[in-house]
């Protein structure tokens, strides 16, 4: 990863930028985009894994404008919040500094996701990103060396996912409906596999304020905080090799991320999930994440691909479904989407990473996970909880 | 510390001795997929958590709440053996606990997969499932074999 000395125009044009709060429009200094507007794109990435959403983001020294680092290919996901950068592609020159818990012993967190663990330090930096600025953010460095011992109760929980090529990207943007990561569970009681306190003797998991947590990093922002808007093109039916797209930040805040005709759909404050009608089934446990790299839908809707995308549905037609989709406010929309054989598919384009019509088994019956592939050709908004925009107060889902 | 509650020769010596066991209470009680449920009887008793058992035709469902608010449930067959697992809650369950000896062949399975998301494990002695996002997790597991006759997998959940 480069270390780039902050003295260009783009980094002032920048750092001001994420002061001024309101404006928009092109700012000055070569910058291609609006104060709110960061290019996104699918493409092979660093673990050459479909249908990964990177983005790229600085993080600096709290404080400083040129102990800076250009971090690419950090992982785009709505469902979840807080930043988390790998630790072998951050600089060790930057020196972020190690949080403590309130006996001066090291943070260090177990972040737990449906498919795996990831595990390292909490540490402090500003995060820059468009024009917007994220100053003193906890974010989590996975695989900090400095903390090699995983405790079971973190290890427990499955696969470990603590180098890029497991993890799948240089790190992960939570930019997703919460204002932490874990939130008020976390600040009342010790919750084995999330917030340890880690002295010389070993790590114990503990409790930690909200403040203290990992936080959505645009809640942050000074302006255009109250959620985003990714915009992904279409793409063929037989995929694409890249997609390249905008995250805009904030909703209703500028004259370029308004709702327009978009459908809110709120949902429920504590787990996220929204409801999904799809043939005769309700899908109760349902979300959109663009984290999730397919379709994730019940148990075994159609046969498994045999291939090289084992895993994946194959059915052996192309499907065409619609589905739709209901906030917990009892406001509906209704979604077109395709699922074709995954193992034809990918073997006709090996060297394709965007894909709008693949499909797998979700874990469970009720679950439908609507995750990249709904993202194309569509602007899907993610509200965060408790702010307010013109669709009304987060969390909320809109498209 | 190691929490395994798989029944042993020195975990019923231990039962016996002491009528309870003191460092247990650390972990979660539960029994594991695969295994039999008698054994862990008494040190269920010791956990702060809240159990439920809702006994039925086919099978029995122990029900326990851990206080992250996670619910695990587990499907115990009239031989006295958990045939599934099913969870959901703001935390994930610890697994190896859950899934006792299946948990390696789990965490071996989901290491091969190209893809981030819900994890989904068909093999023909074992299925896991595993989705959700962080707050709200949800999955199950079952020995397909030790179904009790006439028990759907969709009863697991």
């Amino acid at each position: 990863m480069r270390v780039l000395p902050f003295v260009t125009l783009l980094g002032l044009a920048l750092l001001l930028g994420g002061c001024g709060g309101g404006g928009g429009g092109g700012s000055g200094g070569g910058t291609p985009t609006a104060q709110n507007v960061q290019p996104i794109s699918v493409e092979a990435g660093p673990a050459r894994i479909i249908n990964i959403l990177f983005v790229s983001v600085i993080v600096c020294a709290p404080g400083s404008s040129v102990n800076c680092q250009t971090i690419d290919h950090v992982q785009v996901d709505t469902g979840s919040s807080g930043l988390r950068l790998l630790s072998s592609v951050v600089s060790p020159t930057l020196s972020l500094p190690q949080q403590t818990d309130v006996n001066g012993n090291p943070l260090v967190e177990c972040a737990r996701f449906a498919d795996g663990f990831s595990w390292g330090s909490v540490r402090l930096a500003d995060m820059q990103v468009a024009g917007e600025q994220a100053k003193s953010l906890p974010l989590q460095v996975i695989g900090d060396p400095a903390f090699p011992s995983i405790p079971a109760s973190c290890s427990n929980s499955g696969p470990p996912e603590n180098t890029v090529p497991t993890f799948g990207a240089n790190g992960l943007l939570g930019i997703g409906l919460f204002l932490q990561d874990c939130g008020v569970a976390c600040a009342e009681s010790p919750i084995p596999g999330a917030y340890y306190s880690c002295p010389a003797t070993g790590c114990v998991p503990i409790s930690l304020p909200l403040a203290r947590q990992l936080q959505n990093p645009v809640a942050m922002f000074s302006a255009d905080n109250n959620g985003t808007i990714i915009e992904l093109p279409s793409i063929p039916a037989t995929g694409a090799a890249t997609s390249a797209g905008s995250l805009i930040f904030g909703i209703g805040t500028q004259a370029n991320n308004g709702l327009g005709g978009a459908k809110v759909l709120a949902t429920d404050p504590n787990t996220g999930y929204i409801a999904t009608r799809f043939g005769s089934q309700s899908y109760a446990t349902s979300y959109i994440d663009s984290g999730s790299t397919l379709f994730f839908i019940g148990e075994s809707l159609y046969p498994f691909c045999t291939g090289t995308a084992a895993g994946f549905y194959c059915p052996a037609t192309t499907q065409n479904l619609s589905a739709t989709l209901e906030g917990v406010n009892a406001i509906s929309s209704v979604a077109d989407f395709s699922i074709v054989n995954a193992d034809q598919a990918t073997a006709a384009n090996p060297s394709f990473f965007a894909f709008d019509n693949l499909a797998g088994p979700a874990g469970n019956p009720s679950t439908f996970a609507w995750g990249l592939p709904f993202f194309y050709g569509r602007n899907v908004y993610t509200a965060i909880e408790t702010k307010q925009t013109p669709g009304g107060a987060g969390p909320y889902f809109a498209f | 510390m190691h929490c395994d509650l798989r029944p042993s020769w020195w975990h019923a010596a231990l039962l016996v001795a002491a009528g309870l066991i003191a460092g247990i209470a650390t972990c979660p009680v539960q029994a594991a997929l695969g295994e039999p449920v008698a054994s862990v009887e008494t040190d269920r008793l010791q956990v702060g958590g809240t159990l439920r058992v809702l006994p039925s035709a086919a099978y029995t469902v122990h029900e326990l709440q851990a206080p992250s608010g996670t619910v695990v449930r587990e499907y115990v067959s009239p031989a006295g053996i958990v045939f599934g697992v099913a969870w959901q809650g703001p935390s994930m369950p610890d697994l190896r606990q859950v899934l006792g000896t299946y948990f390696d062949p789990y965490v071996q399975a989901a290491s091969k997969r190209n893809a981030r998301g819900p994890v989904a494990i068909a093999q023909p002695g074992l299925v896991v499932q595993s989705g959700g996002h962080m707050r709200a997790f949800v999955g199950r597991a079952y020995i397909p074999q030790a179904l009790p006759a006439g028990v759907a997998p969709d009863a697991i959940r």
